[in-house]
């Protein structure tokens, strides 16, 4: 009798975990990957690998970032672009030249740019998390990636300087990682497609630790991401992210 | 005097061949002048022309943010009152036609690869009356009803490898700074001597670019062309006092002529315009050398006809008075034959021109211009180059009938 009664509370368990499922809605789904994804503070280095046509260009970097004020600092560490930061405050962006000892501000269209050359625009790698601010979000199916359960979700713009019309996403069903993501036009057309390579857990976090940004309007145009020696919530002082140090 | 002229004639009609070919002489170089002239000042104007017509229009009217930006090409400072500009131009002279057009950045994919373009969207209707782009194409102009019709410039469409008929993909940033993409038929291709048209321009209409670039209608630009006028200094007057008056109508908007959007390129052609006056001043130079060299062997041939007239009671004032008149007489036919000669010449030039595009190799010459070069007349220089032809037989006639009236009687006659 009382296994009747562990099976049956099981099940109910188990029915309940499924209609919670099915009862989540498009913005919880993208304020659990905000959970997942969030830190105070992060220190990493890492490599961009650019792709295009037969040339692969390597460049890598050292990353410090700070979630309260969207702050990053980055250096390029590779010999081509030694000694050349960024410094992302907000939505500004400064760079600044090692040769010629200059920082330069980059702002408007050229934050469109692929940067360094790459198929990340500044504008991908700095955006910050205020999508559900500009999208209509709505699940629009359920998919599987590398065996892994996920929602399909559709960001449709609800303004108009988005800077992509719509998006989709693949998020991971158990973890709220996104697997994923395709950028489209207006048009409709598939502009980037990005796809998460590995994922490293860090305590309760799940986390893309590789991914591939690929270009739809060049044929063999993509650029592998990769993120090591992670460090989260590391002490960063204020100044790490001054115009003072970038030049430094 | 009056004898002195009489008799200076009489000698000019009397040695009829030295005459002639002193004469001639003189012409030559006058006519080589005149057509050299031409072809060079028809050369620049034909380059400025080119310009005016198929990049800069005579006067290029913005906001003045717009203008301080106008290398990223914002498609954030529109004109607010393209109405009130458009009927405040008909209503001035020599305006001969208005429109609007909006530059944009983009890129052009065809799936390979990706090539950065100017984006030019244009009033189909209105484009042209300022434009001359219509007789550089290969195709077909926009369609009323077309959808998403482009038109590339024809070194563009053979660097993706597209032809007339084909499908192109555009991609650019809409007015919000939004990605967007989409295929376009390209119905046309402009095949000019401009490369920037050439191998950086698309051209869309403004019904195309409201729903690819949400535009809702924002112009950025607005081109005036002024009538052309065969006077370039006038042309330039007209196009001056338009500005002018467009300024101090619309003092917050930003009114450039071409003078100065194209300031980089006329300071070239006028450097151009001095390396041209030191080969013209070279020309002028040849034809003086053979100036003086006929009629120095002119006076020469006559030194015991100079004795005789000493012999007879002439002072040698008088010999240097008669022998320039001679020069003079000499110099003005001379200058009548070359004038007629290279005016007629030039009639040609400037009414049939020279068909360069005939020549082999022209496409790829860097000429900035297609089909015929005519030339220019240079009123100017025609007078300078008349007076020039006299002035230099006078002086060519002062120095060896001065030597010759200083030596004596009795040398002078046995002179051979």
């Amino acid at each position: 009798m009382k296994r009747i009664i562990i099976i049956a509370l099981l099940c109910l368990f188990s029915i309940t975990l499924n209609a919670q499922e099915e009862n989540i809605t498009g913005e919880e789904i993208l304020r659990k990957i905000d959970e997942n994804e969030y830190y105070d503070t992060i220190e990493y280095t890492g490599k961009m690998i650019i792709h295009i046509d037969d040339q692969i260009r390597t460049k890598e970097l050292a990353v410090q970032a700070r979630s309260e004020g969207h702050k990053a600092l980055v250096e390029f560490t590779n010999p081509e672009d030694y000694g050349t930061k960024y410094l992302l405050i907000d939505d500004e962006l400064w760079i600044y030249f090692p040769t010629e000892e200059e920082v330069v501000k980059i702002s408007g269209h050229m934050l469109k740019e692929g940067m360094m050359g790459s198929d990340f625009s500044y504008e991908d790698a700095l955006e910050s998390s205020k999508i559900s601010e500009k999208y209509n979000v709505e699940i629009a199916a359920q998919d599987t990636i590398q065996n892994h359960p996920c929602w399909v979700l559709k960001l449709t713009a609800k303004v108009k300087d988005v800077p992509y019309y719509s998006r989709k996403l693949w998020i991971d069903k158990e973890h709220f990682f996104t697997w994923k993501e395709e950028m489209y036009a207006k048009s409709g057309k598939l502009l980037k497609e990005m796809n998460v390579l590995e994922i490293k857990q860090f305590d309760d976090r799940y986390f893309p630790v590789k991914s591939e940004m690929i270009n739809k309007l060049r044929r063999n145009s993509k650029t592998v991401f990769i993120m090591d020696d992670i460090v989260f919530d590391v002490f960063l002082p204020d100044d790490v992210f001054s115009l003072r140090n970038l030049q430094h | 005097m009056g004898t002195l002229i009489k008799i200076a004639w009489r000698n000019v009609r009397r040695h009829k061949r030295r005459t002639f070919l002193s004469a001639l002489v003189i012409a030559v170089g006058l006519a080589m002048f005149i057509l050299m002239n031409s072809i060079m000042t028809g050369w620049d104007r034909a380059n400025i022309d080119n310009l005016i017509e198929l990049s800069t229009s005579s006067i290029r009217i913005s906001t003045k943010e717009y203008a301080d930006d106008v290398e990223s090409l914002p498609l954030k400072y529109g004109l607010q009152n393209v109405q009130e500009l458009t009927t405040f131009l008909q209503q001035q002279e020599y305006v001969a036609g208005i429109t609007p057009r909006t530059q944009f950045l983009g890129q052009l994919s065809n799936w390979e690869e990706t090539i950065p373009v100017i984006g030019q969207v244009v009033n189909a209707k209105t484009d042209p009356t300022v434009f001359a782009l219509m007789n550089y194409f290969e195709g077909n102009y926009f369609s009323d009803e077309g959808e998403n019709e482009i038109i590339l410039g024809k070194g563009l469409a053979e660097e993706m490898g597209v032809q007339l008929g084909d499908y192109i993909t555009l991609y650019a940033l809409t007015k919000y700074e939004s990605r967007n993409a989409d295929e376009f038929h390209i119905v046309g291709l402009l095949n000019t001597t401009d490369p920037n048209i050439n191998l950086n321009t698309i051209m869309i209409t403004y019904e195309t670019a409201d729903g690819f670039l949400d535009l809702e209608g924002l112009v950025t630009e607005l081109y005036v062309s002024v009538e052309r006028r065969v006077n370039y200094n006038l042309f330039v007057k007209d196009v001056q006092q338009l500005q002018s008056k467009l300024q101090s109508r619309f003092p917050e908007l930003q009114i450039d002529s071409f003078l100065k959007i194209a300031s980089g390129f006329l300071k070239l052609t006028e450097q151009k315009k001095a390396f041209g006056m030191i080969f013209m001043l070279i020309i002028l130079a040849i034809a003086a050398v053979g100036i003086f060299n006929s009629v120095l062997m002119s006076v020469y041939e006559r030194i015991r006809e100079i004795g005789v007239l000493r012999a007879q009671g002439m002072k040698r004032g008088e010999i240097v008075t008669l022998f320039l008149w001679e020069g003079g007489f000499i110099g003005i036919l001379g200058s009548i034959l070359g004038l007629i000669i290279g005016c007629g010449a030039n009639i040609y030039f400037v009414l049939v021109g020279i068909p360069l595009d005939q020549f082999s190799g022209f496409e790829t010459s860097g000429i900035p211009f297609l089909g015929r070069m005519h030339g220019e007349w240079n009123i100017g220089a025609i007078i300078f180059v008349f007076l020039f032809g006299i002035i230099v037989a006078i002086a060519a006639s002062y120095l060896p009938s001065r030597m010759a009236s200083k030596l004596e009687v009795t040398k002078a006659i046995r002179y051979v």
